[in-house]
């Protein structure tokens, strides 16, 4: 087993696990946006897919234990890289130009600190509810969650609407980062596919962010939910 | 003193075989008592180095710069060449062997020059196995080009790298053998002293250039594979650190200093452009194929944009005076064409000091015979060069070139077996009095450092070890306390001095007067001119020079001023060499030796090494010579009307 | 043209270090950014001052002994240049610029903007070589190389080993040093028998050498004066998972040098 943990203490090692899980979680934020996209379909559309997912406790656990141990490994793997890179130049360049690192890539770890804080802020926002206030609903007679009305209410807020907007930015830019960068980590593009890795990553976020903007947008402006 | 160059008599093509069997060998469980020092880590030195360390010798390796993948050889650009014939034109060993003989105007030793051309084979063959990225056709074999005039194509090359690719190649084999702790690496250390005891090379003095702490080392022997001299002239396509110490002190101690007058100067390098010029760039000699060179008839239209000169008014001098070889003529040939042009005035480019010192490389004709695309597939990278230095695009405005000092045939005097007259010292690479004769032939450098390192010193050196007891690693003769004295107070009076002059200056200041004295064109008055005025440049140096910091830390003007001190006495010999040698051959042109401007040897009587012995600094040297036979290639006189 | 420069002084390892400011004034176009140093040099020693320490050897821009920051920029503004090779005619009159040397702990300065890049040499000798002893080679010819593998192989190995790549990386990585040797190595088939056992070795070298993680963000390869591609990044990326993962280890002797 000493190859296996040398693997993951060295630097390629742990990026590995940063682009494998980020990948897991790639997946999850585009079925997740896919699926939300129904609430312009109406009620019935959003809630019977709300329904659909909760068919198996064990199946939507499984899925959530397996999210939450990517989160977890996704978190570990970028301390433990910033650390070592926190130590590899301590000094900082009294000038410092950059030519080809972009605004996302420089801002990964900014794009995630504000993606962790919505995702704890939006689980207890519209999954448990802990943070939505009275209005929170079940659908009636079940243990799933009343999506339509649970999102037609919040995001008639516009400062949520404002915070949701701004945490798909962030998303976008870390996403897009993330997807480029992945295949480098895992050896998968070489010179040649590069263009495709980026139009492809631009294709993705770019659908993934507009999907998510466009659904508190819409509330708010009246155009979609109740 | 009788200099025997050891070399085996009988045929010539079975000589080193022979030379081989009859050598000594050191049964391999005692190799391991033996150490050897190789200073050096260019070509010759990183591949002796890892070539004995694999042998099972102990290897301690030192150089200069802060690694060695750094040695100079790292710059070579063109090629290196073999007789492997692959391209079926006629090549053999044999025909190498000629050429080299001739192009250093019969100034070789034939059997060295035979031996290398056999051995340059194998170098081929080992640097691809070790994964030197050669250019290669589209079957997959290695490619070839023809290179410096050669009449086949036995230049293998890997684009305009080649230098850095073979010495990669060695210095990844060296890298292994220092994992492998067979050979222990010292970078950013530099030799200051040769230790002789009881005769023999038993070591050297280093300072450790971080540290400025000096160091002895004892070895069974001492490899010296330090480069050339040719920054002597402070301007040349050298690089910056390329120095004479490492040979000089060891000359100081009894070693013989052979030809040092043999230098060479390259035709194609981008003219200086102002007086704080630091070195000069050397720029492929394969633009010869295409471009022109010319200079303006009169010398009134120096000073106007080439555009504006007519065709008329162009001289096109290479093709007027060598007609049948023209833009091609070799090296030493063009390069004193382009002096004389601009001795007359008739210099293009900016003038320094009062002269324009280039000619013009026009491409012009070239562009509109075979298109821009092509020129730019052949050149591009070299015209990118051209253009990052000058400022000047050359597809638009002819480049301007000149000659400049590009390598030393020169260099401690060496037998067969590469072993000086000091038993125990060997000399390898550029250091060493080479194979070449008076004039190197293009791609012949590399070819010989690789020879020398990695196929001929594993063997005499054996040959050499085998008859003397191993004697330790521990520097504890008195002769090393006394070497190292002399070093530390050479460092301290350079401090001490506090003058008013820097080294830099000093060194430009003999730079230029060898240059113009002992350079392209020598005149035995120009010389004695010479010989006057150095001592009076050291004499200055010595009183004068300013050292700023302390010799305790990275003191970059404190090395300097060891090596320009060393380079101070240097000259003096080469002046000496170059005024002795009453001819003309090679690289070494003396104008009062020559049939309307081509060199003319004096084989009566100059049909020899001459090994210089120190005597004393400002003392007359004495003169050893070894004399050259030419069993097989008779000599000719070169023509290139 | 005159020109400000705040350069970075520092005595030795353990001197902290700080910028020192300088004028030079009547500054040629035609000079190389260090024969401007020179010139600057000169003139400070003519104070009985001490010069400013730069390496430097070739000033062709093929040893890789030089380089320091300019603004921000390892071996300054312009591209696939080094700055021995760089021009004043990229500055103009009046301009301010900051020169350090490159930054990272695996690579401590030795003086003013001098560094010690000994940890690359250290890298090469994880496994930066073909085991082959001298004069066990087989011809030349019969080892038949595609040329498109043979050129790629050479754009790897161009690389100077001047740590421009490291200087630049914001997480000060070597990443692109040690995968264009791995690639030069890794595409050739004489490189083949210890393909996956160099990757490994040099990787976990590099590692050890308290290099930086690669975070993608590609100014290495803007910076390499050499041009070395990211791809090499990404194809010492698939041989180290895959060598690390899938195949089966040497037995006993894993990190034992050559
Ligand atoms: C621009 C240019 C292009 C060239 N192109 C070609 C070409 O295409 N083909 C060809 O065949 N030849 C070419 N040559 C010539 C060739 O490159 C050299 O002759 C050859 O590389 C010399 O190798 P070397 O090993 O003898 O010495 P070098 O490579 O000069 O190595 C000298 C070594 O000695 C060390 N050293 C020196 N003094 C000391 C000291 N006192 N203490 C400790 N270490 C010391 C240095 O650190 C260095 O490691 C070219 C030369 C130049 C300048
Ligand atoms: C929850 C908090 C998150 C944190 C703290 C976080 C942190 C980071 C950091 C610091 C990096 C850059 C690592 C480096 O320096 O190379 C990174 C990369 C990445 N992240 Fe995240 N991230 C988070 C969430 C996400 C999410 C939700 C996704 C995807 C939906 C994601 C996908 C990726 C991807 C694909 C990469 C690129 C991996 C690579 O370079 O190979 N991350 N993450
Ligand atoms: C604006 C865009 C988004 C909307 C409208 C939205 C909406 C929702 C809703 C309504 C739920 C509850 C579903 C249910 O319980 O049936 C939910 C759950 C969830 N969302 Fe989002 N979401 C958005 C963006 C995101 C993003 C960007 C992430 C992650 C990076 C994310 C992660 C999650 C997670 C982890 C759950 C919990 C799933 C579970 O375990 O039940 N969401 N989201
Ligand atoms: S990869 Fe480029 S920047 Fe890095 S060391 Fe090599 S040449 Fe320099
Ligand atoms: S800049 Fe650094 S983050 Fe990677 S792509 Fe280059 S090593
Ligand atoms: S001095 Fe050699 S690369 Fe700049």
């Amino acid at each position: 087993m000493g190859w296996l943990l040398r693997f993951f203490n060295s630097t390629i090692g742990m990026k590995v696990v940063m682009a494998v899980t980020g990948l897991l979680m790639y997946g999850f934020v585009i079925i997740h946006m896919a699926g939300n996209i129904q609430v312009f379909l109406g009620e019935e559309a959003i809630n019977h897919y709300a329904q659909l997912l909760h068919t198996s406790e064990e199946v939507v656990w499984g899925a959530r234990l397996g999210l939450l141990g990517a989160v977890v490994a996704h978190i570990v793997s970028s301390v433990r890289l910033i650390m070592l890179s926190g130590k590899a130049r301590p000094t900082a360049y009294a000038k410092r130009t950059y030519t080809a690192a972009s605004f996302a890539s420089l801002s990964m770890r900014f794009s995630a600190i504000l993606l962790f804080v919505f995702i704890i802020y939006h689980l207890g926002h519209l999954t448990s509810g802990t943070f939505f206030g009275e209005g929170f609903k079940l659908q009636p007679g079940l243990k799933v969650n009343d999506v339509w009305h649970n999102v037609s209410t919040a995001f008639k807020n516009p400062l949520i609407v404002g915070f949701y907007v701004i945490a798909q930015l962030s998303l976008g830019a870390h996403l897009y980062h993330g997807a480029v960068s992945l295949f480098r980590t895992l050896g998968l593009a070489g010179e040649r596919q590069q263009a495709l890795v980026k139009n492809l990553a631009r294709a993705i976020v770019g659908a993934v962010v507009v999907g998510n903007i466009s659904i508190p947008l819409a509330v708010l402006l009246g155009l979609a939910g109740k | 003193m009788t200099l025997d160059s050891k070399a085996p008599s009988g045929p010539i093509e079975t000589a080193w075989d022979r030379h081989r069997f009859d050598m000594k060998l050191v049964n391999p469980a005692n190799k391991r008592k033996y150490s050897v020092i190789v200073v050096g880590s260019g070509l010759a030195g990183a591949s002796a180095a890892a070539t004995l360390g694999e042998l099972g010798y102990n290897v301690a390796c030192f150089c200069f710069q802060d690694s060695p993948r750094r040695a100079h050889s790292i710059a070579a650009q063109g090629g290196i060449n073999a007789a492997k014939n692959y391209q079926n034109d006629g090549d053999s060993v044999y025909r190498l062997f000629y050429d080299t003989v001739k192009g250093g105007d019969f100034r070789a030793r034939e059997r060295n020059v035979y031996r290398l051309a056999q051995i340059s084979v194998n170098i081929i063959d080992q640097a691809v196995a070790q994964g030197v990225p050669f250019a290669r056709e589209y079957g997959g074999l290695l490619a070839n080009r023809s290179f410096g005039g050669a009449q086949v194509s036995r230049t293998f090359y890997a684009r305009g790298q080649t230098g850095q690719q073979l010495l990669l190649g060695a210095y990844s084999a060296l890298e292994r053998q220092i994992a492998a702790g067979k050979v222990k690496m010292y970078a950013r250390h530099e030799m200051l002293e040769l230790v002789v005891v009881d005769g023999r090379a038993r070591g050297i003095v280093v300072r450790n250039l971080e540290t400025g702490k000096l160091e002895s080392f004892a070895a069974d022997a001492v490899c010296l594979a330090t480069g050339g001299y040719g920054n002597v002239f402070f301007l040349s396509t050298n690089a910056k650190g390329c120095n004479t110490t490492a040979i000089w002190r060891a000359h100081k101690k009894g070693a013989l200093l052979a030809n040092p007058c043999y230098t060479q100067i390259h035709p194609t390098c981008i003219p200086q452009a102002g007086d704080y010029q630091s070195k000069l760039t050397l720029m492929s000699e394969s633009l010869r194929n295409d471009g022109r060179v010319w200079a303006p008839k009169d010398a009134a239209d120096c000073g106007k944009h080439p555009s504006e000169i007519s065709e008329d008014k162009r001289d096109y001098y290479l093709e007027r005076m060598y007609p049948s070889f023209g833009n091609l003529s070799p090296r030493d040939i063009a390069s004193r064409a382009a002096k004389r042009v601009c001795d007359e005035g008739r210099g293009v480019g900016p003038a320094v000091g009062g002269v324009r010192r280039g000619v013009y490389l026009d491409f012009s004709d070239a562009i509109q015979r075979l298109g821009h695309a092509t020129i730019s597939e052949r050149y591009g990278n070299l015209f990118e060069m051209y253009e990052r230095i000058t400022g000047e695009n050359p597809y638009q405005v002819p480049m301007r070139m000149y000659p400049a000092p590009h390598y030393t045939m020169g260099g401690l005097w060496v037998d067969y077996n590469l072993m000086s007259n000091v038993p125990g010292l060997f000399v390898l690479g550029e250091a060493n009095f080479s194979d070449h004769g008076a004039n190197r032939l293009g791609a012949s450098a590399l070819m010989q450092g690789l020879s020398d390192g990695y196929f001929v010193i594993p063997y005499t050196l054996g040959n050499y070890l085998a008859g003397v007891k191993p004697a330790g690693t521990t520097a504890d003769h008195p002769a090393f306390r006394a070497a190292e004295q002399d070093v530390k107070s050479k460092l301290d009076k350079f401090l001490a001095i506090k003058g008013k002059r820097t080294v830099d200056s000093f060194h430009r200041q003999l730079g230029d007067l060898v240059w113009d004295r002992c350079g392209m064109g020598r005149t035995p008055e120009g010389l004695q001119e010479a010989l006057q005025k150095i001592p009076a440049i050291r004499e200055e140096f010595w009183q004068n020079l300013t050292v700023a910091g302390s010799a305790n830390d990275l003191n970059q003007s404190l090395e300097k001023a060891g090596r320009v001190a060393d380079f101070l006495e240097f000259a003096e010999l080469m002046c000496t060499d170059a005024l002795t040698r009453n001819e003309s051959c090679g690289g070494h042109f003396r104008e009062d030796h020559q049939d309307d401007g081509e060199a003319k040897r004096n084989d009566a009587d100059y049909s020899h090494v001459a090994a210089w012995e120190f005597a004393g600094v400002g003392t007359a040297p004495v003169l050893h010579k070894e004399p050259l036979t030419f069993d097989y290639v008779k000599p000719v006189q070169r023509s290139y009307k | 043209m005159k020109l400000t420069l705040h350069i970075w002084r520092q005595k030795d390892r353990k001197d902290a270090g700080k910028f020192v400011r300088y004028e030079v004034p009547n500054v040629s176009e035609h000079m190389s950014f260090l024969e401007m140093l020179d010139v600057l040099n000169e003139d400070l020693q003519g104070k009985g001052e001490e010069a400013i320490a730069f390496e430097h050897d070739c000033r062709e821009g093929i040893c890789g002994s030089c380089g320091f920051v300019i603004n921000g920029e390892p071996h300054g503004p312009q591209d696939r240049t080094t700055v021995c090779q760089l021009h004043m005619r990229t500055f103009k009159e009046g301009d301010e610029l900051y020169l350090e040397p490159w930054r990272a702990t695996a690579f401590p300065v030795v003086k003013d903007l001098v560094v010690d890049r000994s940890a690359f040499d250290r890298i090469i000798q994880a496994g930066g070589f073909v085991s082959v002893n001298t004069g066990s080679a087989r011809d030349a010819n019969s080892l038949p190389v595609r040329k498109e593998d043979a050129d790629r192989a050479f754009d790897a190995a161009a690389c100077i080993g001047c740590g421009a790549c490291v200087a630049a990386c914001p997480n000060a990585a070597a990443m692109l040093f040690t995968s264009a040797k791995v690639s030069h190595l890794s595409l050739l088939p004489q490189g083949q028998p210890e393909r996956y056992d160099r990757v490994v070795k040099m990787v976990h070298q590099m590692d050890s050498e308290d290099f930086g993680h690669c975070s993608n963000h590609g100014e290495c390869e803007v910076h390499c004066p050499k041009g070395i591609n990211l791809s090499n990044i990404s194809r010492m990326n698939a041989d180290y998972i895959k060598a690390s993962l899938f195949m089966s280890p040497r037995e006993g002797k894993e990190e034992s040098g050559a």
